[in-house]
């Protein structure tokens, strides 16, 4: 029995958003033997068909490359990135377990692994490369922020928190909170019943993000807890027209569904109580 | 000596002077007990479903010496599984001395078919508890002959319909004093419709979600040893539900019993007892059905008391692994709010799988704490989860008043280990007034926890006589008064020792205690009996009307 959850965000967050790995400088590339710069043409060319969502043909091009070159790290990242993508976490964790074998003091590999342990529900291994790739770019947000989720889905709400807040803190330095970030730490502090500070995050997620699904319908969930109904239902009616992303129209509707139903709007509620159970159902947990 | 003195005294007997609690519970291996019953979960590589779900135990008084027996459910003969050697399920004696001795086949109580749970209760008001066996295949009444043996009367009874049964509840719906059944029923199915759950090749037993749900059943009790089919003329049988555990009790104060049914990757079910021989199911309104996000959990045990001293009931849900244990409280409107994060049970249960469970005061202090085993639905998930664990430790919630504290080791070696476990029920078995805890193990033995008595705090147990689910026992100890509603069912596939054990802190006298009958149909409250000035530390015994002797 597997029951695989979907990840807290979306895989696009880091998968496709980040960057490649820094082109080789030219007196590298000329200290190289012909295979290895052969291997790096092809890399090379698996990266272009990548951007280009050709995936089929970069992986091609990409075991040509490690065939000439299997200690090449872009090409073996550029590939777990590939596997993770078609739901092959036993290729991809290979391959960046050798990348991690070849170049241990990149935290970028490091973390690489650890996201994909994490987007395979492997919480467990998903934790020491996380940790290691914090001591090696210690002002890397991203990094604190997986390791949030990782800690929160080890059930270690206390060292989640602290990461949550170590990478808004370096987001701020960095000049742009992310909305998603506070979401994901608001979501932690509403399983914690602490809906007070978890309100005060969506609302700096709203002021960030004013159209973020997301943060509208959190805000609505935090509004029905404190039965503010007509204001729990502008917000989840808000969030029903705005582009989706992690939060499903099902979510949406349920949180119209008994917003309604507690403001003796009995009708209404119906409707969308009807819309929450023809939809999909969520294995949101 | 003064208090403090004897307050400190008393602290260095109970830590042994080394500053360490003795451990609340320790384990009675089969050596010392003699119960030696092994669930066999007809493990098959194929893996049906049916293996992973028992065993249930009861803790009953089978022979009315006044002492607490066992029974054990037992995996049996069915479509997919043929046993080698014949299965039974399995009845042990208590001798009194903290020995067993197996009566099974004395008894006439092997079961047939596949074993799942078990309800003990006086369906015949005859004062001799009888026994109700669910299975895979058809369920089992087993009438007590008064002599030490049992009689199979499920036919007469009207009791055998086929199907996959899972907890059943014994209470009196309609209030005219005879006890009506629950029988929940989980997912449709038979060996035709299994499914394959492969994984690397490797079958798994798959998500509850992959089978179609089924409807629960609902008996009423004719009060001549037949029941009838009320299932759709209640409304109970109108609900497509995969369910698991069940607990009956009053939710609104107004004298009928209702009914919580947790369901496995569907809604979970709160049936409103509406008074005229039909329920409501109210699970969406009440918000009990679903997680905050509409999301149906993997409900299995549940339990309702009222652990916050408000006098309302709350209910309680053990869930799937990373679906965080619910723990409802009662808003006083027919609507509950999951406190799972406020009081530290969110976190606490996050990682596990949690089945048997039972609300209890195990130190007396008056207020209820809370017992829950675990183990992971797949003795193969080790093989696809770095996280999860087949094998899951007991949990033991300290009630701290607004925080539910896992003691962990603290509580006990059984505590520090991981168990299959299933069905849970607590009792006391050797009569000195404390509760112990027998937990029955998939494909595993059982285990048997016995309460060391480790605290200093007073007691008084209260066993009703006849039909006493639905009433409320209240008392005031040391001049703080608690109340306790007294419920049917509960826990997972199991039946708990009926007698109550009331927590008096430092006490030794009750100041008062009270005892509100339930009401005949009729009526709209019922008797009140009062005692004053009751003496601790030891059990007794009322009848509506009568006096505690």
């Amino acid at each position: 029995m597997r029951r695989a959850l979907f990840p807290s965000l979306p895989l696009a967050v880091c998968f496709f958003t980040a960057a490649f790995p820094a082109a080789f400088s030219q007196a590298t590339a000329q200290s190289q033997s012909p295979r290895e710069r052969s291997a790096l043409a092809l890399y090379q060319k698996a990266a272009a068909l990548f951007q280009q969502r050709q995936y089929e043909q970069s992986l091609a091009a990409l075991d040509e490359a490690l065939k000439l070159n299997p200690r090449l790290v872009p090409a073996l990242t550029l590939k777990a990135r590939l596997a993770m993508a078609v739901n092959r976490f036993d290729v991809a964790k290979a391959s960046l377990q050798r990348a991690v074998e070849i170049e241990p003091g990149v935290a970028d590999n490091h973390f690489l692994l650890g996201f994909c342990n994490y987007v395979d529900n492997d919480f467990k291994n998903a934790l020491p490369p996380l940790e290691r790739s914090r001591q090696l770019k210690p002002d890397d947000a991203r990094t604190h922020f997986y390791l949030a989720l990782t800690l929160e889905a080890l059930a270690r709400a206390d060292d989640a928190i602290a990461s949550y807040e170590q990478s808004l803190k370096l987001e701020k330095n960095g000049g742009a909170i992310l909305a998603d970030t506070l979401v994901a730490y608001a979501r932690l502090l509403f399983t914690l019943g602490r809906y007070g500070e978890s309100e005060t995050l969506i609302d700096r997620a709203l002021a960030a993000a004013p159209d973020s699904r997301d943060a509208r319908y959190e805000k609505g969930r935090l509004l029905l807890e404190r039965r503010a109904y007509a204001e729990a239902i502008t917000y989840g009616k808000k969030a029903l027209e705005l582009p989706a992303a992690g939060t499903t129209e099902r979510q949406i509707h349920f949180l119209l569904a008994r917003a309604y139903a507690k403001s003796g709007q009995k009708e209404l509620a119906e409707i969308h109580l009807a819309k929450f159970r023809a939809a999909p159902p969520t294995l949101r947990r | 000596m003064g208090k403090f003195g004897v307050a400190l005294s008393l602290l260095l007997l109970l830590t042994g002077g080394e500053g360490t609690p003795p451990p609340l519970f320790e384990i009675v291996p089969p050596s010392k007990s003699n119960v030696n019953f092994v669930h066999n979960n007809a493990l098959s590589p194929r893996r049906y479903l049916p293996e992973s779900i028992g065993p249930g135990v009861a803790i009953f008084d089978y022979d009315n010496d006044g002492w607490m027996d066992i029974y054990f459910t037992n995996s049996g003969p069915c479509d997919f599984f043929q046993p080698k050697e014949p299965l039974r399920n399995a009845l042990y004696r208590n001798n009194r001395d903290g020995t067993y001795t197996d009566v099974t086949e004395k008894a006439g109580v092997v079961g047939r078919d596949f074993g799942i749970g078990v309800a003990a209760a006086d369906y015949n008001r005859d004062g001799w508890a009888d026994l109700f066996v669910t299975n895979y295949g058809t369920n089992i009444l087993y009438r007590n002959n008064k002599n030490g043996t049992f009689t199979d009367v499920t036919k007469e009874a009207g009791l055998g319909a086929p199907g996959l049964y899972t907890s059943s509840v014994w209470f009196d719906y309609d209030r005219d004093g005879a006890l009506d059944l629950f029988v929940g029923h989980f997912v449709k199915y038979s060996q035709s419709l299994e499914r394959k759950c492969e994984y690397n090749g490797v079958q798994h037993y798959c998500y509850p979600l992959s089978y179609d749900p089924f409807p629960s059943k609902l008996y009423r009790n004719n009060g001549d040893g037949a029941f009838t089919d009320v299932s759709e003329a209640s409304g109970v049988g109108k609900q497509m539900g995969k369910s698991f555990g069940a607990v009956a009790t009053d939710i609104n104060n107004d004298g009928w019993l209702d009914l919580f049914v947790a369901n496995d990757s569907v809604p979970n079910f709160l049936f409103l007892n509406q008074g005229d021989g039909s329920f409501k199911e109210i699970g969406f309104e009440a918000e009990v059905a679903f997680n905050p996000d509409g999301a149906a959990r993997s409900g299995m045990g549940v339990d309702a008391a009222d652990y916050d001293g408000d006098g309302l009931e709350d209910l309680f849900v053990a869930n799937f692994n990373r679906e965080r244990f619910s723990i409802y409280r009662n808003r006083g409107d027919n609507s509950f709010s999951d406190e799972a994060g406020q009081t530290g049970i969110g976190a606490a249960t996050q990682m596990f799988s949690g089945w048997g469970l039972r609300f209890f005061d195990f130190d007396f202090d008056g207020d209820l704490d809370l017992i829950v085993c675990n183990g992971h639905p797949d003795d193969l998930i080790e093989a696809v989860s770095t996280t999860l664990k087949h094998k899951e430790p007991i949990l033991l919630f300290e009630n701290r008043g607004q925080e539910f504290v896992n003691l962990g080791a603290a509580a006990g070696e059984a505590f520090a280990h991981d168990y299959p476990a299933r069905g849970l029920a607590v009792g006391d078995l050797n009569n000195d007034g404390y509760p112990d805890v027998v937990i029955g193990n998939n494909g595993a033995a059982p285990l048997l926890l016995h309460h060391t008595r480790a605290t200093s705090h007073h007691w008084v147990g209260l066993s009703l006589i006849g039909q006493a689910a639905g009433a409320r026992i209240t008392w005031s100890a040391g001049g703080v008064k608690r109340s306790r509603l007294k419920t049917a069912g509960g826990s997972y596939l199991s039946s708990h020792d009926p007698r109550e054990l009331l927590g008096l802190g430092a006490a030794k006298t009750v100041d008062w205690i009270e005892v509100r009958w339930p009401a005949p149909s009729k009526e709209r409250s019922g008797r009140v009996d009062r005692f004053e000035k009751v003496a601790a530390d030891r059990y007794y015994s009322l009848k509506e009307g009568g006096k505690l002797q």
